[in-house]
């Protein structure tokens, strides 16, 4: 191949999918064209029209031929479009040649699996386990939905479900994705420090992986595994789906205590249908938090990637918390090439936990609207979708500090897309 | 008829195995009044509600039987494991347990928070790794989890089966019910007193097992009649086998962070500064301190009474004569802590004024501090932790000083006005007791532009470890101001500097009457709505930390849904919780 350089721009679009993160990274060529990287394509919305026509925008903007996918980790507003009928083959026909995502989407790291490639170690199979599990856990909370929504009080229960409707396995998204590079061998399963897989897409753009890490690269990093172990996922989805169909009126058995005699719950004193009533919603809060907790396990997983080139610096990281950053915020060599960011894609949609301050206060291109160069960020969000994001105090010194590109805030609530030239 | 009835209880939790090397769980039989029980089991003051709201199952009621007898003793391990009607037994006459012992240091019945006479414990309430008390819905609930060991005897972990999980839902219901003002937006002392308060009782109550202290004094001995050798009788040896044994038996595998945190607090190296340090401002790390001094006076004061058993010649001493002498000293120190609350302030508690109505609680009865000097073990690890009693001499509320460390005699006390209150009703009636403070709010210098309520009027007969007894009548007021932040000067009490000046902010003040048997005042223990220097303390501090209610209003909660502020406290101590970076 002939030695071919990047000319130093770099395109930015962004792709108005509500709930979610859609982002196409086109890096011009001297001589050479354009490359293009599309970095996840996912939504909570269910208008498939919206996103056929998202879809089609990407096909206009990168000329029909895509040369890289980076899925930051599985979440539906991050992956969805992959598993929607029609349009996740339509992204595959852009035939791209390598896939990026973060090590915990090993296929031989799945759950049936017996041993994980070995960087990963033992705990990093638990790990993944029980991510798996977590994922059929919130499948039975979503089958439950009626449920949990007659139960009040209903903002709550909405929130629950919205959540768990975002940590639903997208069956279809996975299976595309691990057979979407060109060829098997395309597909780049990343990790801190490990390599991106785009350096001969790239050549001459520095990429690198600063997340997540693995679980064997401190100790400090509680693993969701250790907190809620497999065993755990598995029992809740049991129990929640015999909850599901038990019948008042009728005697229902124990899974823990399977010889034990039982009473139909209808057949309960007042007073003691009032405590019924009255757990049943405390286990609602259980289930929001434990939902949660699983929502911050897979943000966790995703991919952050720092493109460097000509003096710009561009940081992706999808939803990753404080776990996730910890890895990177704490290695100097890299804290000094954060400084330099100045272009910064907003981590989970703009919630409290998803930009540490440490991280913000690197950033020395931060400043007012007289700042030379100064700091871009991009926030791909929806008000009032997530109780969580956007935060109020964050969104303050994003609008303080850099020149804030916001999808919910743009004037035309139809423009599909906005392209961002640095 | 019998006065009482003998139950089986796991003695610790089903780790805790009977034999130096395994072997049976280890069991033992609680002593609790004799009732009339009614399927569930349902008594005077609680009700078993034995309903599974993961998988929406509803067990059979157990009967525990009107006879008085124990269908459980000598039960076999898979009956005690797989037997709800024995989880329902087994957190009954928990809480049964510690409800008596805080009755008896009372002096009196105690109420629970909420309107009611009956708590429902739900021994299997949820799949979750938390057991929480939940004033909202007059329950405590216990989780339960599957067990991280593929490899474990019984594949799920039940937190009702932990003696001190339940003791501690316990003492947190109990609290509740006599300073429900505690859980207001304080400062980090009382942030931190709730769960400290919890771990003391629970550990002590743990403690009052002799098969527990024996097991972690001597872990590898099995007869009634063995010696222990006196080296494991010092204080460095024991804190290893006793204190750091129990942590590491506490919650096992339901929470970790749980035994740590325990495990922590008696780690921690004393510090005198650890009160103005910021590292303990976080309620946990606060609760700490408060732990770590109670349990370092705990092993003191066994220390101190086995100092005739130590002097007797040989290496060792009798194994039973060591364990009696740390029961012993857990039981009164148990009955210390308990009756403490009776002396301490209605609201905005300090540690320091926890101390004082320890030493206050033990003076009553025991003038001359007895043989074992628990006042001065006390003192003295307080004291490690820069923490000494609130009082200074030639304060402006002291009066008369009986003993260093204890309440003062109220200011002025000759000049309070009894004409026209009748001694009898001041025993019972709020009014009456109203009307005494009213006509003294000058003596007793009670701001009277607050809205001002009494709580409660409560006779006691207290009884000491010699058999002499107080009578005394406690009755509680609170006072409430409600302000907007820039009135705030008016009080010379100092905003925090940079709270907007419409913000409503609520203060509040109260006080404990404590009445002797002629109905005279004998103590007046007041946190004053009008103390600017405590208020500014305490709205800088929530201001600090953002502690305000869901409509931003200072003062009055912290914002937790109904039912959930036990539940998310614990999570909190677990790390369950998200920390999170920036304000909402
Ligand atoms: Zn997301
Ligand atoms: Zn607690």
């Amino acid at each position: 191949m002939p030695e071919t350089k990047p000319t130093g721009d770099v395109r930015v679009t962004m792709y108005n999918v509500g709930f979610g993160d859609c982002f196409l990274l086109s890096f011009p060529y001297d001589g050479d064209g354009d490359r293009h990287v599309l970095i996840d394509c996912g939504t909570t919305t269910e208008d498939k029209e919206w996103m056929t026509k998202v879809v089609e925008q990407i096909e206009k903007d990168c000329g029909k031929r895509l040369d890289a996918v980076v899925v930051t980790h599985r979440h539906q507003d991050h992956l969805k479009t992959f598993g929607l009928k029609g349009l996740g083959e339509r992204l595959a026909d852009l035939k791209p040649k390598v896939v990026v995502q973060p090590w915990t989407e090993h296929p031989k790291a799945e759950a049936q699996a017996t041993s994980a490639p070995s960087v990963y170690g033992v705990r990093g199979l638990a790990q993944i386990r029980s991510l798996d599990a977590a994922q059929d856990f919130a499948e039975q909370l979503v089958a439950n939905a009626s449920r949990l929504l007659s139960a009040a009080p209903a903002d709550l229960a909405e929130e629950l479900v919205f959540v768990a409707e975002a940590n639903i396995k997208n069956k279809a998204a996975v299976a595309l994705l691990s057979h979407m590079g060109e060829e098997p061998a395309a597909a780049a399963y990343v990790h801190e420090g490990s390599e991106s897989g785009l350096e001969e897409i790239l050549p001459g753009v520095r990429v690198s992986v600063l997340g997540p890490p693995t679980l064997e690269d401190t100790t400090d990093i509680r693993s969701p595994a250790d907190r809620h172990p497999t065993q755990y996922w598995e029992l809740g989805a049991t129990l929640a789906g015999a909850a599901a169909t038990a019948d008042p009126s009728l005697p229902a058995k124990s899974a823990l205590f399977p010889g034990a005699p039982t009473l139909p719950a209808a057949s309960a004193e007042s007073h003691v249908r009032w405590v019924m009533d009255r757990l049943g919603r405390a286990e609602l809060w259980n289930a929001t938090r434990i939902v949660e907790a699983m929502n911050d396990a897979l943000n966790n997983t995703s991919v952050i990637l720092l493109f460097e080139v000509d003096g710009k610096a561009l940081l992706f990281s999808g939803d990753a918390q404080w776990e996730n950053w910890a890895w990177a915020l704490k290695a100097p060599a890299i804290t000094e090439r954060l400084k330099a960011t100045t272009l910064y894609k907003v981590g989970h949609h703009g919630s409290t936990n998803a930009t540490p301050q440490k991280l913000w206060e690197l950033f020395e291109n931060r400043g007012d609207e007289n700042t030379p160069n100064r700091l871009v960020t991009l926030l791909s969000t929806k008000e009032g979708k997530h109780h969580r994001v956007p935060r109020c105090s964050l969104v303050k010194a994003l609008q303080a500090d850099s020149t804030v590109r916001a999808t919910y805030l743009w004037e035309d609530s139809d423009q599909i897309s906005k392209t961002y030239t640095l | 008829m019998r006065a009482e009835r003998e139950l089986t209880i796991i003695a610790q939790d089903p780790s805790v195995r009977a034999g130096p090397s395994g072997g049976d769980i280890l069991t033992t039989k609680v002593t609790i009044p004799y009732e009339d029980l009614s399927a569930g089991p349902r008594g005077y003051r609680v009700h078993v509600v034995d309903y599974d709201a993961s998988q929406r199952v509803f067990y059979e009621p157990a009967e525990l039987g009107r006879d008085a007898d124990d269908q459980f003793r000598n039960a076999p391990d898979q009956t005690l494991l797989t037997d709800p009607a024995f989880h329902a037994q087994n957190v009954y006459a928990i809480v049964m347990r510690v409800l008596c012992r805080f009755e008896f240091a009372l002096g009196r019945r105690v109420a629970w928070s909420f309107r009611g006479h009956q708590i429902n414990l739900v021994p299997h309430a949820f799949c979750d790794a938390n057991a929480c008390y939940s004033e909202s819905d007059h329950s405590i609930f216990f989780g339960y989890v599957p067990t991280a060991h593929p490899d474990a005897d019984h594949p799920i972990v039940f937190t009702c089966l932990s003696h001190d999980i339940v003791a501690h839902e316990a003492t947190h219901a109990l609290l509740d019910g006599l300073r429900d003002s505690y859980t207001l937006p304080s400062g980090p002392d009382q942030a931190g007193f709730h769960e400290a308060f919890a771990d003391i009782v629970a550990l002590l109550s743990v403690f009052g097992v002799e098969q527990i202290v024996g097991r972690l004094l001597a872990p590898n001995s099995a007869a009634a009649d063995d010696q222990i050798g006196k080296e494991r009788l010092e204080v460095e040896a024991l804190k290893q086998s006793v204190l750091f044994g129990l942590a590491e038996e506490f919650g096992q595998e339901v929470s970790r962070f749980r035994r740590s945190a325990l495990r922590r607090a008696v780690e921690l190296p004393p510090d005198p500064d650890a009160p103005e340090d910021p590292r303990y401002e976080e309620c946990h790390e606060r609760g700490k301190i408060l732990s770590a001094a109670v349990l370092n006076a705990f092993l003191e004061v066994w220390l101190g009474r086995m100092k005739d058993l130590l002097s007797l010649p040989g290496d060792s001493v009798p194994l039973q004569r060591a364990v009696r002498d740390g029961v012993a000293a857990a039981q009164h120190l148990l009955t210390m802590v308990i009756r403490a609350l009776d002396y301490c302030p209605v609201v905005d508690l300090h540690f320091s004024e926890f101390l004082t109505a320890l030493l206050t609680a033990d003076y009553e009865l025991l003038p001359d501090d007895g043989r074992y000097k628990y006042r001065d073990a006390l003192r003295k690890q307080f004291a490690l932790w820069g923490i000494g009693p609130p009082y200074i001499l030639g304060h402006e509320d002291a009066g008369r000083i009986l003993e260093e460390g204890i309440w003062e005699r109220p200011k002025d006390e000759e000049k309070l006005r009894y004409e026209g209150i009748h001694p009898e009703s001041l025993r019972r009636d709020p009014d009456e007791v109203f009307r005494f403070l009213w006509e003294n709010r000058k003596t007793l210098r009670v701001f009277e532009h607050a809205h001002t309520v009494i709580l409660s009027v409560r006779p006691c007969l207290r009884i000491g470890p010699d058999g002499f007894f107080v009578r005394e009548t406690v009755s509680e007021y609170l006072q409430i101001l409600d302000l907007r932040a820039d009135q705030l000067r008016e009080l010379k009490i100092n905003k925090p500097e940079e709270m907007p000046g419409d913000t409503p902010v609520r203060l509040y003040g109260g006080g404990v009457l404590i009445f002797d048997e002629f109905s005279r005042l004998k103590y007046h223990i007041c946190s004053r709505v009008n103390n600017a220097d405590a208020q500014g303390k305490r709205l800088a501090y929530l201001w600090r930390n953002g502690i305000r209610d869901s409509d931003g209003r200072y003062g009055r909660s912290d914002g937790s849904p109904p039912g959930q502020r036990f539940a998310r406290m614990h999570l909190r101590r677990d790390g369950q919780l998200p920390k999170e970076e920036w304000d909402a």
